[in-house]
């Protein structure tokens, strides 16, 4: 979830170069409740903000053992993956999400459609910072109506992300049901919501961030802990 | 340095980076309109005012569904500007629209300007939806979004502009906008319409007072309305127009075989357009208009969208 504030051309990055600007470096960044929110992107991308890593939690081989794992799970407990799709939450998720599907095809013969799924305009927090996130494509080409939906995402956090992820599906239609599966939960939630596929769990302060990087997007594969430096 | 945009007047001060930002963010929206459901909270709580000083349906029509799509509130103003009063008229414009505390407005007016003078005496975004004979940015951003998605860029692209150049501020924006791009401008018409100043709004303009020529090789074919209201004396008899300057199905035979026919509407059909080209393959109107609600969410997304103006900015504790 993290890049897709800071990775869309130049507009946003400078956007956030000026949002930066302005920040005061004694003051600590606020946190908004979102696994990504827009003051750790910016203060972490242009330095103003210190961390240091604490510990590698998934490695490479760690992270397809994980999904390998995951997707059976899903197979398991879905029934037969009939009505079955998976819904990447941009950005991490969507990767994720093909992955998974990948595997289910491999081990069980099923062709499981993937959709992707931009929550921007579904966020809570738009009126309390500035400038406005950029908004990337929602991409769901099959209909939702009285599918059984899985939410792929990386990192659940405190829960706003897919309470936003939610309103975005049941505007695009009525799913027979919906759950939740991520790579690591971290705990710290603020809403009622809880994850049925669960890659890791782990305990987190509230300084620190989990840093999930995938092939895909990052260049590299791993997941990281890593704390603010006051 | 992109920033952020505090309003929408002009396409003349955007940047290409600018520009191309927006286009790239109607993409989304695009999406959107296919939706079942197509209503957000992303904007709720926002009052945006769609102050009209001048006669229009599908530009007022569109952003206002454009805001409530979004899920904002609009307030309608709707009033005939008295040309006899004009200055007069829009202090007292500014001071009614203040008053009514919107978070946005956007604002068309018959005097090229108005839209300037009203944003530097309001602390609230103002977006142009077309200023007298100066500018109609959103049009020209919807025109790029359909022509950059039928023909993949703007660069090199030969653009013919039809009709009455003097008097239109749709032919301004665009020719600002695909100046910046690169695209090569052609703009024909009468030559009351089609003044060699044409030939100074961007560099490697090229103007033509036969249609033949313009079209001969294009890629984009814009025509623009015969404004009747604009002007006490046509240039010409409707009549002559049609027989020298409608885009009939054999003109347009000289452009690409794929151009498109573009028109910012409404058409008057059988005038500067024959109804075989309005209603033919090549005749991207509708997209247009898709394209334009597409384009007006994804401007009032980010620009009316956030905290307001005088919003504590969250870093300052």
């Amino acid at each position: 979830m993290r890049d897709e504030l800071c990775g869309h051309r130049s507009g946003w990055l400078s956007l956030a170069r000026l949002t930066c600007a302005r920040q005061s470096s004694r003051n600590p960044p606020r946190t908004l409740g979102y696994a990504c929110d827009y003051q750790t992107v910016c203060a972490s991308m242009f330095g103003q903000m210190r961390v240091v890593e604490k510990r590698q939690l998934l490695s490479t081989e760690e992270i397809s053992r994980t999904l390998n794992r995951l997707a059976h799970e899903i197979v398991e407990k879905s029934g037969g993956a009939h009505d079955l799709a998976l819904i990447g939450v941009r950005r991490r998720g969507v990767p994720l999400s093909e992955r998974l599907a990948g595997a289910i095809k491999s081990f069980a013969h099923v062709d499981v459609p993937v959709g992707t799924l931009d929550i921007t305009l579904y966020r809570d927090d738009l009126s309390t910072v500035g400038p406005q996130p950029v908004v990337q494509s929602t991409n769901i080409d099959f209909p939702v109506d009285n599918r059984d939906l899985v939410i792929v995402d990386d990192v659940l956090y405190t829960g706003r992300t897919i309470r936003a992820a939610m309103n975005g599906l049941f505007d695009l239609g009525r799913p027979k049901r919906v759950r939740l599966l991520v790579l690591i939960d971290r705990g710290h939630r603020e809403l009622p919501i809880e994850a049925t596929f669960v890659g890791q769990t782990i305990q987190t302060s509230d300084t620190e961030i989990v840093e999930v990087r995938l092939k895909e997007i990052d260049r590299e594969e791993r997941v990281m802990l890593v704390d603010r430096v006051p | 340095m992109l920033e952020r945009l505090p309003h929408l007047l002009g396409i003349e001060s955007l940047s290409r980076e600018q520009i191309e930002f927006f286009l790239d963010q109607a993409k989304p929206f695009q999406a959107f309109q296919r939706h079942p459901l197509k209503k957000l909270a992303t904007l709720r709580g926002k009052t945006v005012a769609i102050a009209f000083f001048e006669a229009s349906t599908r530009t007022r029509i569109s952003f206002t569904t454009a805001a409530s799509r979004l899920g904002a509130d609009t307030m309608a103003l709707q009033a005939e500007a008295s040309s006899l009063k004009k200055g007069e008229s829009l202090m007292d414009t500014v001071r009614t629209l203040e008053a009514m505390k919107p978070d946005a407005i956007v604002m068309r007016h018959s005097s090229s300007g108005a839209p300037h003078f009203v944003a530097e005496r309001l602390e609230i975004p103002l977006l142009n939806a077309g200023d007298g004979t100066h500018e109609h940015p959103t049009q020209a951003l919807l025109d790029a979004l359909t022509i950059r998605d039928r023909k993949a860029r703007l660069e090199g692209l030969r653009v013919t502009i039809l009709g009455d150049i003097l008097h239109s501020r749709v032919a301004r924006s665009n020719i600002h906008l695909l100046s910046k791009f690169g695209a090569g401008i052609t703009l024909c018409g009468p030559s009351m319409w089609v003044p060699r100043e044409v030939e100074t709004l961007a560099p490697q303009i090229r103007r033509t007072l036969c249609i033949e020529e313009a079209l001969e090789g294009a890629d984009v074919v814009m025509t623009l309305r015969v404004q009747t209201e604009r002007i006490h004396e046509p240039a010409l008899a409707p009549e002559e127009y049609i027989a020298r300057y409608q885009l009939t199905p054999e003109r347009l035979r000289r452009a690409k075989s794929d151009a498109l026919v573009m028109h910012p509407g409404p058409m008057i059909r059988g005038l500067e357009i024959d109804d075989a080209v309005a209603d033919g393959p090549q005749s991207c109107v509708l997209e247009q208009v898709t394209n334009g609600l597409a384009v007006r969410m994804a401007l009032l997304y980010h620009l009316v969208g956030g905290p307001p103006a005088d919003a504590p900015h969250p870093a300052k504790d």
